[in-house]
């Protein structure tokens, strides 16, 4: 696909980016988290956000053990190895950081960068009890003291109309996403997981407007194209902890190996794309329902109730999954205990499932792991025949 | 005399009392998986070599807690609904409320109690883990032992489905992660009051927005326990909550924190830790034995310090453990001697004068229950989020207690305790100067996972650093 092609350039060109960016006076946010902060905000508020969302890499690991323990969350040690071994062109473009307090590993990230790089850093409070009739409010609040503080570093207003057009665009972009995942409902998709993820992980690294033209291209070639995968393709929805950008090992043995990946829920590793914002009324208020109780359910979130696990099993359902792979990566401990839990019930759905547990070491052993989802891609053609 | 007998007499009983009691015990024991030999090992090996049992009023409180663990399996007849909290919610102040709007009904932080009794006296805390590791908590991401301790004991049976159970989330995501496992395995009712954790590095942690927030949560907890437990929380309930709390700090706390500060200490971490605690946990069998225990034992310790008498000879060294001692292990502590050094100090409980203070005045000035509990939790460095405010209470805490070195227990264990520990370990050794050391070490059971020998050889060059470091200091002045 030529239009999905010349996204993939703004990963690579990221860097020269934001230093032409930088150059030019403008400031770069970084932002660590589940997907609780608005870029729309940092837009509007005349800065870039960065989100930080890559991983996949040993080294990163290896070179976060001066800082941290061993047993921190796989993702988010790899965000302090990049962090602060300054090894990492985007990571070393920032001018501050802005951290979503709700799990406490990202919280943990903002800490060593605080205390190992100085770089300045706001902790947005994302209260965990939704249910409480305060939660809202004090998500509200944080919205509107990082605004004060991102109008204060760039002394420029995030005016209403300003974060209504910021709106309007992540709302085509999210449409955009969507329409492109509902695409892999078809018997026979025309995308599959892997390529889905990875354009979803490019709009962390584009212009949104060039990213929305793009998606737009991506879109109309896709819905006008044959069926890319078989119909008879075990259909594997990929659930657990995020894959980050350039983590795409498991995703690439799934579809090698005969699977097409139709969807996923990764805990905050993809943008979420279902909900919307609205753009009328207030639009700090719009956004705070949107990103604080408009989007998925995450872990972090207590209690869940049945609405979470229940999420999945309705993501099975929307899109006739097979099989499901849980991706594990170690010392999650949340998602581990989610994934518990969802097996429980894909189990009582007849659904087999595997897990594949990650500390960034699948590309050393490559050849276990392909066969591993090999074969279970051979149990699940079996369970659908039966079916 | 066999072994319950034995252990009734080492945990303070009188003849008449253990006769009467220990069919109870039997009874507790046996659901709770403490085997005959596993009791046999405590009173032969484990509560001899680790506590003080020559002070009376220190058996006395090793009773308070066996009581305690036992009441987890075995409620009295009256009690027909049980409420939990888990630690480390400051369960004295949040269940005692409930426990005097309906005594029958149970009270209990059973991860607490289950560790501080099951697998630091009888070495029994893996049973219960390794329950909750067959059922959802992979053992391989190394989750805190303390909330696989209390699913386990859902797992096992032993503690039935529960009526309330209103968590709390400060620090802990693990806790409130474990009672979701517990939720979906036996339908327990469990409710999360949330603090909010984005103070900065270098923030207040009584910021007003986050501590109303707090509050209000915790004061939402409560409500729900009144809603499913159909009891009514008065504001005369919450007022006696308050002075018992008051009235604890005053008798039984504040008091060890001063004879802790002598040289030598007179009652090593193992003794600390139990003779401290009864003021966070929620003490189903209530507080009556507690305070008796305290006014023997503080009468003991003061003859001891009047006679220079202390667990370790003049001048050793002095260790603190980070945040919590090991309870789980408490042969650490009886090793620690051996090797020449008194790592008797825990930083969490030991307050130095800055945290007693405000934490004197936040209780004095109470004026209502959960802002009162919000500021505590907010200012405890164990739950603190700021990182320069711990900084601070551990640099006061070191120079009240003049301490030496400071054991920070690994991050494996816990990792929301202890996640901060190598930022402080780096601010205390290059602002302070006093040596630091992680050994990786659960705080809450002894899997065994370890070998001793190694945990040795690791301390034993501790001590040489932290002895050469303080001739060192003290020739620098």
């Amino acid at each position: 696909m030529e239009a999905m092609e010349r996204l993939s350039k703004c990963v690579q060109e990221r860097p020269a980016e934001l230093k032409r960016l930088r150059d030019g006076g403008i400031k770069v946010i970084g932002i660590v988290g589940l997907g609780y902060v608005p870029e729309e905000l940092i837009y509007a508020s005349a800065a870039i956000p960065q989100r930080l969302i890559k991983g996949g890499q040993r080294e990163a690991i290896d070179d976060s053990r001066e800082y941290c323990h061993g047993s921190f969350s796989t993702f988010h040690k790899a965000q302090i190895g990049y962090l602060l071994s300054g090894k990492e062109p985007v990571y070393n473009s920032l001018d501050y950081l802005v951290v979503e307090s709700g799990d406490w590993n990202s919280e943990m990230v903002g800490m060593y960068v605080y205390f190992y790089r100085k770089l300045p850093t706001t902790w947005l409070g994302v209260p965990g009890n939704p249910e409480f009739d305060g939660a809202l409010s004090y998500y509200i609040t944080g919205l509107g003291r990082l605004r004060d503080r991102l109008e204060e570093l760039t002394g420029s207003k995030a005016s209403e109309e300003k974060l209504r057009e910021y709106i309007t665009l992540y709302n085509e972009m999210r449409d955009l996403l969507k329409n492109i995942s509902y695409l892999r409902k078809h018997p026979s998709p025309p995308i599959g997981g892997l390529d889905f993820i990875k354009l979803n992980h490019y709009s962390f690294y584009c212009e949104p407007h060039k990213y929305v033209d793009g998606l737009k291209s991506v879109y109309a070639e896709l819905k006008g194209s044959e069926g890319e995968y078989p119909a008879d393709a075990p259909r594997i929805a990929i659930f657990g902890c995020p894959i980050a950008q350039s983590d795409y090992v498991l995703p690439r043995l799934i579809e090698d190996a005969g699977g097409v990946i139709v969807t996923e829920e990764l805990s905050g590793g993809i943008r979420h794309y279902e909900a919307n914002t609205k753009v009328h009324g207030d639009m700090m208020g719009n956004l705070a329902h949107r990103y604080y109780l408009g989007r998925a359910r995450d872990v972090y979130k207590y209690p869940w109730g049945d609405e979470l696990p229940s999420m999945f099993t309705r993501l099975v359902d929307d899109y006739h999954v097979d099989g499901v792979i849980w991706y594990q990566l170690m010392y999650m401990v949340g998602n581990s205990m989610l994934g518990y839990v969802v097996s429980k019930r894909m189990k009582e759905k007849g659904i087999p499932m595997m897990t594949i547990q990650s500390e960034y070491d699948l590309q050393g052993r490559l050849e276990s792991n392909k066969t591993r989802i090999e074969t279970f891609i051979e149990v699940v053609k079996q369970y659908r025949k039966r079916r | 005399m066999d072994e319950y007998d034995e252990l009734l007499k080492l945990c303070g009983f009188q003849p008449g009392e253990a006769r009467e009691y220990k069919p109870t015990l039997k009874k507790g024991l046996d659901k709770l998986l403490v085997t005959q030999d596993d009791v046999k090992f405590a009173v032969k090996e484990r509560l001899p070599k680790c506590w003080s049992l020559h002070l009376e009023g220190m058996r006395k409180i090793l009773g308070c807690w066996l009581r305690e663990y036992i009441r987890i399996a075995v409620p009295t007849p009256e009690e027909t609904r049980i409420c939990h909290t888990y630690f480390p919610q400051p369960g004295m102040a949040y269940l005692h409320p409930i426990k005097l709007a309906d005594p029958t009904i149970q009270v209990s932080i059973p991860d607490f109690i289950a560790s501080f009794v099951g697998a630091a006296f009888f070495n029994v805390g893996w049973k219960y883990v390794e329950a909750a590791e067959r059922e959802g908590c992979a053992i391989e991401q190394i989750g805190c032992s303390l909330n696989k301790i209390r699913y386990g004991l859902h797992v096992l049976g032993i503690v039935p489905c529960v009526d309330a159970s209103i968590g709390f989330h400060s620090l802990c995501d693990d806790a409130a992660l474990s009672d979701q496992l517990i939720h979906e395995w036996d339908g327990t009712k469990i409710w999360t009051p949330y603090r909010v954790r984005d103070i900065p590095f270098d923030g207040d942690p009584f910021e007003e927005i986050n501590i109303k927030y707090f509050a209000a949560s915790l004061e939402d907890g409560h409500r729900k326990a009144e809603e499913w437990l159909g009891i009514e929380i008065t504001p005369e309930h919450k007022n006696e909550a308050v002075e018992l709390l008051v009235e604890l700090s005053i008798k039984t706390f504040v008091p060890l924190l001063e004879f802790m500060k002598a040289d030598p200490a007179p009652l090593n971490a193992n003794d600390l830790a139990y003779a401290l605690l009864p003021i966070a946990m929620a003490m189903d069998t209530g507080y009556d034995y507690t305070f008796k225990a305290h006014e023997i034992l503080q009468q003991e310790l003061r003859t001891m310090v009047d006679e220079g008498k202390g667990v370790v000879p003049k001048g050793t060294p002095r260790v603190s453990w980070r945040i919590l001692h090991p309870w789980g292990c408490p042969w650490l502590v009886p090793m620690c001697h051996e090797l020449g050094i008194s790592a008797d100090f825990e930083e969490g409980f030991l307050l130095g004068e800055m945290q007693l203070n405000k934490s004197m005045e936040i209780q004095m000035g109470a004026t209502d229950l959960y802002v009162m509990m919000a500021q505590i939790l907010a200012m405890v460095s164990v739950l603190g989020t700021s990182i320069e405010y711990m900084f601070r209470s551990h640099r006061d805490h070191i120079r009240d207690y003049k301490i030496d070195g400071l054991i920070s227990t690994g991050y494996r264990p816990c990792r929301t305790l202890e996640g901060h520990s190598l930022i402080l370990a780096r601010m205390i050794e290059d602002r302070i100067g006093i040596p630091c050391i992680t050994p990786d070490v659960d705080i809450y059971i002894d899997r065994g996972d370890f070998p001793k020998e190694r945990m040795r050889t690791l301390l034993e060059t501790f001590a040489d650093v932290v002895k050469r470091s303080k001739v060192q200091r003290s020739e620098q002045g």
